[in-house]
């Protein structure tokens, strides 16, 4: 094949494949969370980047379903940075032995 | 004050490149810009760690200290580079490909504002540990699972701009950094094929690789240190292939404290250049992120799981199926960005390699594959959970340096066209 027409010719097709994949990634991303609501409140109360509700002192909510967050609530109870702990299941309790004084400890029940 | 702490830290990244890089030319100028400010955010992570009392006293000395070198820097002249008559096309369609693109990051940034599983549990945790007032809960060992023996850069400049807008944990800021590390790994991406091959269309053609990239593409809403990494250790190579060895190292040092992965690779960076060209400017500009990184590990991390481990062997057939399997995942069907790669090159053929420091940067590249190897041969987890959750983050990492190696040994459709388009001498140096 002429060097030209070959280069003309995946010039093209890079241009037209890209713009296409564009597209589709447009078309895809953005459209579902990757947590749901209940996962991103475990977050927020992990590292506290959201304010707690008005009218009320949770700091923190985990859930026990996952390994990090017990390991985590454990970690937070003991260091006291968040003072109250919002748990989803009073299953979680045992692993928080540890917990220092002054941390209260909530149940509340996934929705 | 988060948005001007942030700004800060860019403009004395861009001066300080500028000082060591400047020309007069339109896409060395993007290259300045888009490799500038994630230097500048690298190198204000680094101080904030050193000194997070005082980093806004020393960012203010640093300011003043780059513009001044910048202000005295006289920027050589470029010869004009060759014109193709097409180029806007390329430029138009990079263009609609890369809106489409960061308006796809934006959305699924808005989302999850949070980002995914290890933006949370790891990386912007421990930024807000960084920013609190016991910064030490960043490296304790009882947040094992939190791995605690990660370098911390990318934590430090999330807690520093917390910290500077009155930490007030807005998760606007790590997002917004995700996304500023993705615009400028594109831009640094284009303008350094642009800049190495003195060719506008393979810097835009790049650029169309990169939008094809759906697998590195959907990392930079999940705000992790991947994308990061790939940032720092493209420009590193990039700075190598247009001899700005200062800054070389400085990326390289930078990268080192991203990921643990940044380790392996500034070393074979190191070694590679400092036996390839037998200078010693690029060990110069690594100080800084060496010092950082061996201090912080002797002083800091915990012990890391995989020290101590001897590799298993025969899990070696599930790691290569598996990095198969990972191919066809790079893309969407036949808009698969490595198509588009073997295509380009099929198209426009190979040609000699312009720098001498080209086949070291390959060598780079093959070590990093073999320190991945490593790693999942040695991991204490179930090696198919590994390969599951990190695979297509670990070819993220090389995928900026991998366009960058192979788009610098194409021809430009410049060259193959020269008949069609000579050369204008008065036409402005890197213009489309």
């Amino acid at each position: 094949m002429d060097s030209k027409l070959g280069a003309a010719l995946s010039a093209a097709v890079v241009v037209l494949f890209s713009l296409f994949s564009a597209l589709e990634l447009f078309g895809l991303m953005g459209k579902n969370p990757v947590e749901d609501p209940y996962h991103v409140e475990h977050y927020t109360a992990r590292i506290g980047a959201v304010k707690p509700p008005s009218g009320t002192t949770r700091t923190g909510f985990i859930t026990q379903e996952q390994g990090q967050s017990r390991n985590l609530l454990l970690f937070l109870s003991r260091y006291a940075l968040a003072p109250i702990l919002v748990v989803d299941s009073p299953d979680v309790f045992p692993r928080v032995r540890g917990a220092r004084d002054g941390v209260t400890l909530e149940t509340k029940t996934a929705q | 004050m988060t948005w001007v702490s942030l700004l800060l830290a860019s403009l004395y990244g861009i001066a300080g490149l500028y000082a060591l890089a400047g020309t007069r030319n339109l896409w060395r100028w993007t290259f300045i810009l888009s490799a500038g400010i994630p230097l500048g955010l690298g190198v204000s992570g680094l101080i904030y760690l050193a000194v997070p009392a005082f980093h806004l006293a020393v960012d203010a000395l640093l300011l003043l200290a780059t513009a001044y070198l910048a202000w005295r820097k006289t920027p050589a002249d470029d010869e004009p580079w060759q014109g193709f008559a097409y180029n806007w096309i390329l430029a138009l369609a990079a263009a609609a490909a890369m809106a489409f693109v960061l308006a796809s990051v934006y959305s699924a940034s808005t989302v999850n504002p949070h980002g995914d599983w290890d933006a949370w549990a790891i990386w912007n945790l421990r930024a807000k540990y960084l920013a609190g007032p016991i910064w030490q809960h960043a490296v304790a060992t009882e947040i094992a699972v939190q791995h605690p023996d990660y370098p911390l850069l990318l934590s430090a400049i999330i807690a520093r701009a917390w910290k500077d807008g009155g930490n007030t944990f807005d998760p606007a800021v790590p997002a917004t950094i995700a996304m500023l590390f993705f615009a400028c790994g594109a831009g640094l991406l284009a303008s350094a094929v642009a800049c190495i091959r003195r060719s506008s269309s393979l810097g835009w053609l790049s650029l169309l690789i990169l939008a094809a990239s759906s697998s590195f593409i959907s990392q930079v809403p999940s705000q992790y240190a991947d994308i990061p990494l790939a940032v720092y250790m493209a420009a590193a190579i990039a700075c190598a292939l247009l001899d700005v060895p200062i800054a070389g190292g400085l990326f390289a040092g930078l990268a080192a404290n991203t990921k643990n992965e940044g380790i392996a690779f500034a070393a074979a960076y190191l070694i590679a250049t400092l036996v390839r060209t037998r200078r010693p400017h690029v060990l110069c500009g690594a100080i800084p992120g060496i010092a950082a990184i061996v201090t912080f590990k002797a002083f800091y991390a915990p012990v890391s799981e995989y020290l101590g481990r001897t590799p298993d062997f025969s899990r070696l057939g599930a790691i290569i199926e598996s990095s198969i399997k990972l191919i066809p995942d790079l893309g969407f069907g036949l808009t698969n960005p490595l198509l588009l790669l073997l295509v380009l090159v099929a198209g426009l053929r190979w040609k000699p390699a312009a720098s001498p420091l080209w086949f070291p940067s390959v060598l780079v590249f093959l070590v990093m594959k073999f320190a991945y190897l490593t790693a999942y041969l040695t991991t204490p987890a179930d090696v198919q959970w590994q390969l599951g959750t990190s695979q297509s983050r670990l070819a993220a990492q090389l995928w900026l340096m991998l366009i960058l190696l192979v788009l610098v040994r194409l021809r430009s459709l410049e060259e193959i066209f020269a008949a069609v388009a000579p050369r204008n001498k008065k036409q402005p140096s890197g213009r489309a």
